[in-house]
């Protein structure tokens, strides 16, 4: 597996990671000897196999249709951006 | 009073109050967390506040039951209400949990007495105590090994006296593996036994809460603590809780237990190897049948777990954005450097990589041959331990291939740290429950782990086979 530098720097941005150049260069580098490895996959037999997405079998629970108590406003002073009971951000619309 | 089991008996007894309990592990704290860097916080007025209100407890004949009064140590990733919860990151420094996880809630309505949180590998992605943004924590068996991870803290404060016993978080081994490498007992319970309501989620499909203790039956008394149905975790699974110390008979006689031998291959260090053999002819001598089984997709597990468990990551961790939790970094400069900047900065190296990869496995084009094959390989896996579950009752063999390795040894090699969770990876992609328990020691006195695995929900035969082995080892 080889990463050009257009694709680490693409793929650091998709995962909103502002990462200096010589990181991107040695998380390339650890990319690329992780997926050689996990190459082995391919090799094996998964025809007709159904994909488990889940360790156990279950439904989903349900519970009646009613209000339940939530945390109030409180919960957002654990920003960092907290003001008066709201969350400040940095313009969004350019 | 060295276990968990002991301290419980001395309260019922008199012998001792839980505030002189508490005091004595504030204490143990003080000599040599410095050294060790166990705990994270440690919340000393918390604690003896809660030790002498059981102890009032106690004085009026309404004893909560074996934990209360117990101190004990909690993974910083779990929320305990008031304290910092950051899971080791930078990205989350100075954040208190708004609430208690419901695994603290059962354990406060049973009156443990919660010392305080505990290092860790950051969002728990590491497997040796390194990757904690803190600080490193050191094995006390020998303080240049890394005592494994990723609840390394958990591990070292049971493994040093300064708890009688904790809770951590298992996702690949990280209950397991620390406490196969410091000596303790540790158990990872079936998905879904345990509510993972307050935890913050690493890899969903793959994460259970366990504990540890310096006995297995502290272990029982731990698991019994937290087990149970929460409809606030939707993975939890209606079904009652057994009585986990009961089960603790010793004896064995006729269980059959299967030995796989892709457990024994390349890469088993020799000592351990020679621990395993010898606890499992001590298992044979009190009338275990042993028979040798095979899981022909085990060593794929880890190439399977690395996909599974980045792209769960990838997205769990999209949430710290810098707007929602804990500092913020590039706030002057937009949006998108304020999310690139927080995160670049804030995560650290291993979180980082395992994002990398998560995002590039689950981008267009990929998510197929990666993601989507490394499901079925994961149906492979879980297949494999039915078929040999037909065969025997349970599954015995090593925790890990090796001993405790030196800090250092494998930070600029994450693979060579990812192999570590070979034996102890496979159990949690088909959501089984384990246990490590230690088995004699290597000639230099590093300890050695010995893992049991069963079906899903037979944690009191685990517990019960550690038992065993726990028993023969000492009059052995």
């Amino acid at each position: 597996m080889h990463f050009s530098v257009e694709d680490i720097k693409k793929l650091a941005h998709l995962s909103r990671l502002d990462l200096s150049e010589e990181t991107l260069m040695k998380r390339r580098a650890n990319l690329e000897k992780i997926l050689d490895y996990v190459e082995q996959l391919q090799a094996i037999d998964v025809e007709g196999i159904e994909p488990m997405s889940h360790a156990v079998f279950m439904t989903q629970h349900r519970r009646p249709d009613e209000a339940k108590a939530v945390f109030g406003r409180e919960a957002l002073k654990v920003s960092a951006g907290y003001e008066e009971g709201l969350i400040k951000v940095p313009k969004i619309i350019e | 009073m060295k276990t968990l089991s002991e301290a419980s008996r001395a309260l019922e007894l008199g012998k001792v109050s839980s505030v002189e309990l508490t005091e004595g592990c504030l204490d143990a704290i003080k000599q040599k967390d410095a050294e060790l860097g166990a705990y994270l916080e440690v919340d000393a007025q918390g604690a003896l506040k809660s030790a002498q209100e059981s102890d009032a407890r106690r004085q009026g004949g309404q004893s909560l039951g074996p934990l209360d009064g117990v101190p004990i140590g909690i993974k910083d990733i779990i929320f305990c209400k008031g304290l910092e919860s950051t899971a080791a990151s930078k990205i989350l420094e100075g954040y208190k949990a708004p609430y208690d996880a419901m695994v603290i809630q059962k354990l406060k309505a049973a009156g443990a007495v919660i010392l305080g949180k505990t290092n860790q590998d950051e969002f728990a992605m590491g497997a040796s105590g390194e990757h904690s943004a803190y600080k490193v924590t050191r094995n006390p068996h020998d303080l240049n090994r890394t005592p494994g991870g990723s609840s390394s803290g958990s591990a070292v404060a049971v493994a040093a006296g300064m708890g009688y016993g904790s809770l951590g978080t298992d996702t690949g081994g990280s209950v397991r593996q620390p406490a196969a490498l410091t000596g303790i007992v540790g158990i990872k319970p079936t998905y879904g036994r345990v509510s993972r309501y307050g935890v913050i989620a690493f890899a969903s499909s793959l994460d259970q809460i366990g504990a540890f203790g310096s006995s297995v039956e502290d272990a029982a008394l731990m698991l019994q603590g937290i087990a149970g149905y929460d409809p606030r975790d939707s993975t939890s699974v209606d079904r009652p809780v057994p009585d986990y110390r009961a089960a603790l008979k010793g004896d064995v006689r006729g269980k059959r237990i299967g030995v796989p031998k892709e457990f024994f291959s390349e890469g088993l260090e020799p000592e351990v190897k020679a621990s395993v053999q010898e606890a499992i002819g001590l298992l044979e001598k009190q009338g275990v049948e042993v028979k040798e089984v095979s899981l022909p997709h085990a060593s794929t597990a880890i190439a399977t777990y690395y996909i599974i468990c980045t792209a769960e990551a990838s997205s769990n961790l999209a949430r710290f954005d810098g707007i929602r939790y804990g500092p913020r970094k590039g706030d002057q400069e937009g949006l998108n450097a304020l999310y690139e900047k927080t995160r670049g900065e804030l995560f650290g190296d291993e979180v980082q990589r395992r994002i990398l990869l998560g995002t590039y496995i689950l981008s267009a084009g990929y998510y197929d041959a990666y993601y989507v094959r490394a499901q079925k390989v994961r149906a492979l896996i879980a297949k494999d331990f039915s078929e040999v579950f037909k065969e025997v009752d349970a599954i015995v063999g090593p925790t890990t291939p090796t001993t405790a390795y030196k800090i250092g040894e494998n930070i600029q090699d994450p693979l060579a740290e990812y192999l570590g969770d070979i034996y102890t990876a496979p159990v949690n992609l088909a959501g089984l429950p384990g246990i490590s328990v230690p088995g004699k020691p290597t000639k230099k006195g590093l300890p050695v782990g010995v893992q049991f695995i069963a079906k899903p929900f037979e944690e009191s035969l685990l517990l019960n086979l550690g038992y065993a082995l726990e028993g023969a080892l000492k009059d052995g």
